[in-house]
């Protein structure tokens, strides 16, 4: 861990921000491509 | 070569092109992320005049660059639509928007965070500033056509036009903006230009931060469009199967 | 074409709401602002050009709803479509009926409203000048979001959202050119660079809403 100094609050504040946000871009195209292949399956079978 | 790329307008070709190269391009940008941004974090030194707060390059430059970028890829998309008609490229421009919308509002905050410490300000009407406000507003239009049109047919439409309109006004008033007086942001930090560019120490993990966020944009916007070619089957099928009933 | 003007002018005339709102919204702007800062006389000369031209904005984007439902729930438009005559130079006539019924009208008023605002005469001119330059870009915005907001019962917000980052550039030529006349700066390669865009997009425009409302239509 790097000493940030006075400045660790804006620093760390905004990787969290912009891994925070990208992360739940990332989860959220999982998860509509999943349950949207998961939809058409079922839709096939019947 | 051209042949080749049109191949992929075909959904089915597309389809394959996605399962194959999503493995390797999820942790290839997960691999160039991770490294570009714990090399900034951990082991770059401070500025001597910003301190720290010199890290936040590596999350804020990235962004800014791939929020530009993202929607210049919505605009040639928009074109090849309205030209050729291809529906995976009007799609592809749709799952972009929210890509590029969170790239914006990554670049803006991260942008937010930097000034405070720096020119003690959050927000200042800046010319660069303010005009990546503007296409901040440019995205959340796109975004809500797309939510409120219904029709398929006529949202792919509709939000062509807005984002050829769009791309138009976004660089008119970059024009305007940049006539007002010079702001607080400096110029460009990265050029081919040798002269002007940052220090080596933080040239090489700024350069795979870049890399990643690419990699992270292309895969996103791969798995999105393919998500939104299997709704459209969905629809289709949903479609055909209550006429069928009926 | 002059008939589909005057057609559509009469019609404002004489439902009178079509000309007096937007007179009525811009009056309300240009009022309430400086009530709401305080009798500080010189605040108000700083920032009367940017009262105005945001009264004008939104005057003009008052009812864009009404532009073209009108016509669409009548039946006109289709038979617009249906007939020899382009689509475009409906939309045109469109444009130019909104221009006269908000943009032309307010160009007249605001010298006058200046006043109130401690703006200097030959500023309030110059002003009204920018205005006029302005304001058929705003117009055929205004058209654009109007024709995009037929679609469904969420074309309001639709409107509104398109309208809205769109006319950032005209507001800024706008105000910059009256700044830069007041400060004594060379104002007139913006009032240029204004009147072209509102060339440009009066010429452009049309083709843009009709691509929007033949999509309309096919739905």
């Amino acid at each position: 861990m790097p000493d940030l100094g006075a400045y660790s609050f804006f620093v760390l504040s905004s990787y969290g921000m912009a891994i925070l946000v990208l992360l739940g871009l990332c989860i959220l195209t999982v998860s509509q491509y999943r349950s949207a292949k998961r939809k058409l399956a079922k839709l096939n079978e019947n | 070569m051209t042949t080749r790329f049109w191949k992929f307008a075909n959904p089915h070709h597309f389809g394959k092109l996605v399962v194959a190269s999503t493995p390797f391009l999820w942790s290839f940008s997960f691999l160039f992320v991770a490294t570009g941004l714990l090399w900034g974090f951990l082991f770059t030194p401070d500025d001597f005049r910003q301190g720290s707060t010199v890290k936040i390059i590596f999350v804020h430059v990235p962004s800014t660059l791939m929020a530009i970028n993202c929607w210049l890829m919505m605009l040639l998309s928009s074109i090849i639509w309205m030209v050729r008609r291809h529906r995976i490229s009007i799609l592809a421009a749709k799952a972009a928007a929210p890509v590029g919308l969170s790239f914006t509002l990554v670049a803006l905050i991260s942008g937010g965070l930097w000034g405070q410490p720096m020119w003690g300000t959050f927000w200042a009407w800046d010319p660069r500033l303010t005009s990546f406000l503007i296409l901040f507003l440019h995205y959340i239009t796109y975004q809500l056509i797309w939510i409120y049109i219904a029709d398929r047919e006529s949202a792919a439409n509709i939000s062509s036009l807005v984002c050829l309109v769009g791309s138009v006004f976004a660089l008119l008033s970059r024009y305007a903006v940049n006539l007002w007086s010079q702001g607080l942001h400096q110029g460009a930090t990265l050029s081919l230009d040798q002269e002007t560019n940052i220090h080596n120490a933080y040239y090489l993990p700024l350069i795979i931060c870049i890399v990643g966020f690419v990699l992270l944009f292309i895969t996103l916007v791969l798995v999105r469009t393919r998500t939104e070619i299997i709704r459209n089957q969905i629809e289709l099928m949903e479609k055909s199967r209550r006429k069928h009933n009926a | 074409m002059l008939t589909l003007i005057a057609r559509d002018l009469r019609a404002n005339f004489r439902t009178g709401s079509g000309i007096w709102l937007p007179l009525t919204m811009f009056l309300t702007i240009v009022v309430l602002i400086p009530i709401g800062i305080g009798p500080d006389v010189d605040l108000h000369a700083t920032i009367a050009p940017a009262i105005l031209w945001i009264g004008v904005v939104f005057s003009v984007f008052l009812f864009l709803d009404r532009i073209f439902s009108p016509d669409l729930e009548d039946g006109f438009l289709d038979r617009i479509a249906a007939s020899d005559l382009p689509l475009e130079k409906y939309v045109w006539c469109k444009i130019i009926v909104l221009w006269i019924s908000s943009g032309l009208l307010l160009t007249i008023l605001t010298p006058f409203l200046g006043l109130f605002l401690n703006l200097p005469l030959p500023v309030g001119l110059m002003c009204s000048s920018s205005i006029l330059a302005g304001s058929p870009a705003l117009a055929a915005i205004g058209c654009l979001g109007g024709g995009i907001g037929t679609f469904n019962r969420h074309g309001n917000l639709l409107q509104t959202v398109i309208v809205l980052p769109l006319s950032i550039p005209i507001l800024i030529f706008g105000t910059k050119s009256v700044i830069a006349y007041s400060n004594g700066e060379p104002y007139l390669t913006w009032i240029l660079q204004l009147s072209g865009i509102s060339l440009a997009s009066i010429a452009i425009f049309p083709f843009l809403i009709s691509y929007a409302l033949k999509t309309v239509l096919e739905e």
